[in-house]
């Protein structure tokens, strides 16, 4: 079995603001001309993918896998306060965006991708489960690319979201979407490994985990996601020479290791 | 490839009850309550709502979906041990949400600006059981609309099989709701007069609650005895990115044959096909004309299990596989509930009596919105 490749990753973090930062403009950067009537949150995701992808051609089995702490919390608020405050029933277009696999669909359809398609989640660890099923499948064959992601967005207003998120009146918040892609391939570029412990690894996590260790996540530019550790781990594999990298789940018994392949010497982007 | 994982036990929660062999008993009725909500008294619904209370009347969602899970667990025997290993896989479509509609129209009693969703998380289900019932081995939320237990299932028997945990329990849930019962409705797909699955006069869903647990092991008999004789084989999934709230013909039928090929299962092996069959118009004729695709040699019978559940939606998947399974360890084939006339152009027609089953390979299908497909391959042993 080839080993799994890390092929590309990108990651948008940004700071959430009241109105929110328009999309439509980093979208048509990124090559997406047909802006339709999507929510925010599949605009983040479709921002992600198509940066990470950046004019990459996928098989059309190229499997999907999107992780998410709360989805489109936005629109699903929003619903809720329509249906049940203001007891009026949903229109199809507003329904339609609240299903929990659409920015997983719309990006499928952006994209061309007729393989596996996931919306899944954990707590406190929702990139480890879509890495972990993506691992999977890639491992038994089941994908030849396996397009990874996380997205976690910010509903309006924001001191409503900081009360659902449980911080402080004054914690910035960040809206995320945080994507690499992975295939199977040759014995070169970054090579990506993972296991399963039985139990909880303890003690203090090795160097170079200690930048998240370091401080609290509600403290780290650009603010707070619920995913923000990804966003951490996925800069540092972009701005650093990077490997190997070790990075460990939430509940620390699942790690991934992004290493060298042997022959890398140069600059694999 | 097609490694066969028992299913070493299971326990349900639907309109028919919650004794598998009744409810197997009773997969030929196909009997929806009238529901109306008062916020919209005009507007009646039909609905498949969990015993003995009506829609919405249950209680809170997570301690029914605890007993169900610990039901099945209990049935399972497992050591602590094996508990510490074993995995959730758990998928639904509206999670709690039926509990936060409740609970925010009880705020606003209280305060005119109550938070809508003051604390929802796809994954606090899934946490939540596996703190209760001291499970170790790892949860995995999945929602994909109708396919998520179906998908939970899929990714529940390749973890099993690579060997990254000998045991898995997988959960699908669904809870009364109004998002989802309105949400449908605003799209037209609901009926007014009874689901009738694959049926010429066919007009819409009917919806239902539905919870239902199983667990599966990578151990093999005689060391384990598998539930009403049931194995899950693996299958497939995969998405159409050109129907958002349907999939093509082709789209279905792929995923169907990469289900048989994943499971190095030819398609004249197959025994009989569970429709996912929502009593759509459109997803039904793109089923039926998958179907007939690829079964263009051999006809195996058909079933659908919605004219007697109510379209569980999220829940479907592991529901439809115990109802179907539990009838077929009894040696039958339920007939399809609701279904009175075959359409001129289905070559597969669903049956309208009950069959004796000899055993054999099923394959399951459930299709959902965004275009999400999954095909499952059973083993039924026979009588």
């Amino acid at each position: 079995m080839n080993p799994v490749q890390l092929l590309a990753s990108t990651s948008y973090a940004a700071r959430a603001e009241e109105p929110a930062t328009p999309l439509k403009p980093l979208l048509r950067e990124a090559g997406m001309s047909d802006l339709r009537r999507s929510n925010r949150f599949t605009a983040l995701a479709l921002l992600g993918a198509l940066r990470c992808c950046a004019g990459r051609e996928l098989p059309s089995q190229c499997g999907l896998y999107l992780s998410s702490a709360s989805g489109g919390i936005n629109d699903t608020a929003t619903l809720l306060q329509e249906l049940i405050r203001d007891r009026l029933a949903p229109m199809p277009l507003h329904f339609i965006n609240v299903s929990s696999n659409i920015a997983g669909f719309s990006v499928a359809r952006e994209l061309g991708l007729h393989g596996r398609n996931l919306a899944v989640s954990r707590l406190d660890g929702g990139f480890d489960c879509a890495m972990e099923l993506a691992l999977m499948d890639l491992q038994a064959g089941s994908v030849p690319m396996a397009l990874v992601g996380v997205v976690e967005e910010c509903a309006q207003p924001l001191s409503s979201h900081r009360r659902r998120l449980g911080v402080e009146a004054t914690t910035p918040l960040a809206e995320q979407s945080s994507w690499l892609l992975l295939g199977r391939g040759e014995d070169e570029g970054v090579q990506v490994n993972w296991r399963r412990h039985s139990q909880a690894l303890t003690g203090e996590p090795a160097e170079p985990q200690a930048w998240l260790a370091a401080g609290d996540a509600r403290t780290c530019e650009p603010g707070y996601s619920p995913s923000l550790s990804v966003h951490q781990l996925l800069r540092r594999l972009e701005t650093q020479d990077r490997c190997p990298l070790h990075y460990l789940s939430a509940d620390q018994r699942l790690q991934f290791d992004f290493l060298p392949a042997p022959t890398q010497g140069r600059d694999q982007r | 490839m097609g490694n066969p994982l028992p299913v070493i036990a299971g326990a349900l929660r639907c309109r028919l009850g919650e004794q598998p062999q009744a409810v197997a008993a009773d997969l030929s009725r196909a009997e929806p309550q009238p529901l109306t909500l008062p916020e919209f008294p005009g507007r009646p619904f039909l609905y498949y709502p969990l015993p003995p209370a009506s829609a919405g009347e249950g209680g809170a969602l997570l301690p029914r979906l605890t007993d169900c899970a610990a039901e099945a667990l209990q049935a399972a025997a497992l050591s602590a041990e094996q508990r510490a290993g074993c995995g959730l896989f758990l998928g639904s479509s509206s999670f709690a949400i039926g509990d936060a509609e409740q609970e925010y129209r009880q705020a606003l009693d209280a305060e005119p600006h109550a938070l809508p969703l003051p604390h929802q998380r796809y994954g606090d289900l899934a946490r939540s059981l596996c703190q209760t019932l001291d499970l170790g081995g790892g949860d995995y939320t999945f929602s994909t609309a109708c396919t998520s237990s179906a998908n939970a299932l899929l990714y529940a028997h390749q973890a099993v099989s690579s060997g990254q945990m000998p045991v898995a329990l997988v959960v699908g849930v669904e809870g009364f709701n109004r998002t989802s019962l309105l949400g449908f409705d605003s799209l037209q797909l609901l009926s007014d007069t009874g689901c009738r699955p694959l049926d010429a006069a066919r007009d819409g869903m009917v919806l239902g609650e539905g919870i239902a647990a199983l667990v599966i092991t990578d151990a093999q008999p005689p060391a384990t005895a598998a539930w009403h004789g049931l194995s899950l084989l693996g299958g497939a999934n995969g998405c159409d990115p050109e129907g958002i709230t349907g999939s093509s013909a082709e789209a279905m039928c792929s995923v169907m044959q990469q289900a048989l090929t994943a499971t190095a299962t030819a398609a004249g092996d197959i025994a009989l096909i569970k429709a996912h069959a929502t009593g759509s118009l459109g997803n039904d004729a793109a089923e039926t004309a998958a179907m007939a695709r690829l079964f263009a040699q051999h006809k195996p019978p058909v079933t659908a299990l919605k004219g007697a559940l109510g379209h569980t939606l999220g829940a479907c998947g592991v529901l439809e596989l115990l109802s179907l399974g539990a009838a077929l360890g009894a040696g039958t084939i339920p007939p399809c509930a609701g279904h009175q006339r075959n359409p001129d152009d289905n070559p597969l027609p669903p049956l309208r009596r009950a069959e004796p089953f000899p055993g054999g390979r099923v394959l399951c299908n459930y299709f959902g919105f965004g275009g999400n497909n999954t095909s499952l391959v059973l083993e039924v042993a026979g009588q």
